[in-house]
């Protein structure tokens, strides 16, 4: 599928030397917490305690937080799917993985790219992936999500073994 | 915020003095020709490396600072612009700062700071 990008961008990526940054912006959404924004570029400060910082775009005050992201591929045979790591800084970003209810649905995680000289303008947005899974460790949190994720997700979730289905097994 | 004392030396000597660029862009080596270079974030630290001298209390008040002020340099603090003489919010850099004799009660200690963005 193909996109239109802005001219801007264009020469960003094209060009052998750039002063422009791209930003990405990610939106995570649950009903059990509130919207989490986040940047990937330190833009402007909002606090030295603890020192922090943000990028503003339409509005919208996307906290800076170190991550790494895999932009979601393009495959013609499966779903588009993406993963990204953020820094584990906070273990209260452990905290809140491990609250999230999963029976009020999937957390869905929404990634726009914008260049860092016109963050309102956003060149290329990647709605609503649904969160698959979310593991950490001590350096990372490492969430992997896709679109439409009920058609790569196995149904029935449970297996027909003795504990679920004893009259199968009598 | 913690900020620099006042019974501390206020500026940098000019012996020693250096002050770099912060660095925000990402290289990438081609075979031949100067390679290219992007841009990779929009805000870095600056740092600059000077030296005090300081008297043996000084450097007392400057340890007991640092350890409750900073927490072991660790927080930000105000400190003095050694150029333009305007406060501006440092880090402490890679290497704390290391205390040397310079005769009788005087020390020269040598700091390694971070201007952040």
């Amino acid at each position: 599928m193909s996109r239109t990008l802005s001219l801007d961008l264009l020469n960003a990526m094209y060009g052998e030397r750039t002063g422009e940054v791209v930003v990405v912006l990610m939106e995570i959404s649950h009903p059990s917490f509130a919207t989490v924004y986040v940047s990937s570029n330190p833009t402007t400060r909002v606090s030295t305690e603890p020192l922090t910082y943000k990028t503003v775009s339409n509005g919208i005050d996307y906290i800076y937080v170190p991550f790494t992201l895999q932009i979601p591929d393009d495959n013609d045979d499966q779903a588009p799917s993406t993963r990204f790591a953020i820094e584990n800084i906070s273990r209260d970003l452990v905290g809140q993985i491990r609250s999230v209810d999963i029976t009020q649905g999937r957390a869905t995680v929404t990634i726009k790219l914008c260049l860092a000289s016109d963050p309102d303008f956003i060149e290329v947005e990647f709605p609503e992936f649904d969160i698959t899974s979310a593991g950490f460790n001590a350096n990372a949190v490492i969430i992997e999500a896709q679109i439409d994720a009920m058609t790569d997700i196995p149904y029935p979730s449970h297996t027909f073994n003795p504990a679920w289905f004893p009259g199968l097994h009598q | 915020m913690a900020v620099w004392p006042s019974g501390l030396p206020q500026y940098l000597l000019t012996d020693g003095y250096a002050q770099g660029v912060g660095d925000g862009r990402i290289r990438s080596q081609t075979d031949t020709g100067p390679g290219k270079v992007r841009r990779r974030t929009t805000a870095m630290v600056r740092p600059i490396t000077g030296r005090m001298l300081m008297t043996g209390a000084q450097v007392e008040e400057m340890m007991t600072w640092i350890e409750n002020d900073i927490f072991g340099g660790t927080m930000v603090f105000d400190f003095p612009d050694p150029i333009t003489r305007d406060t501006v919010q440092c880090v402490m850099g890679e290497e704390m700062p290391v205390v040397a004799h310079a005769g009788g009660n005087i020390f020269s200690v040598t700091l390694n700071l971070e201007i952040v963005p």
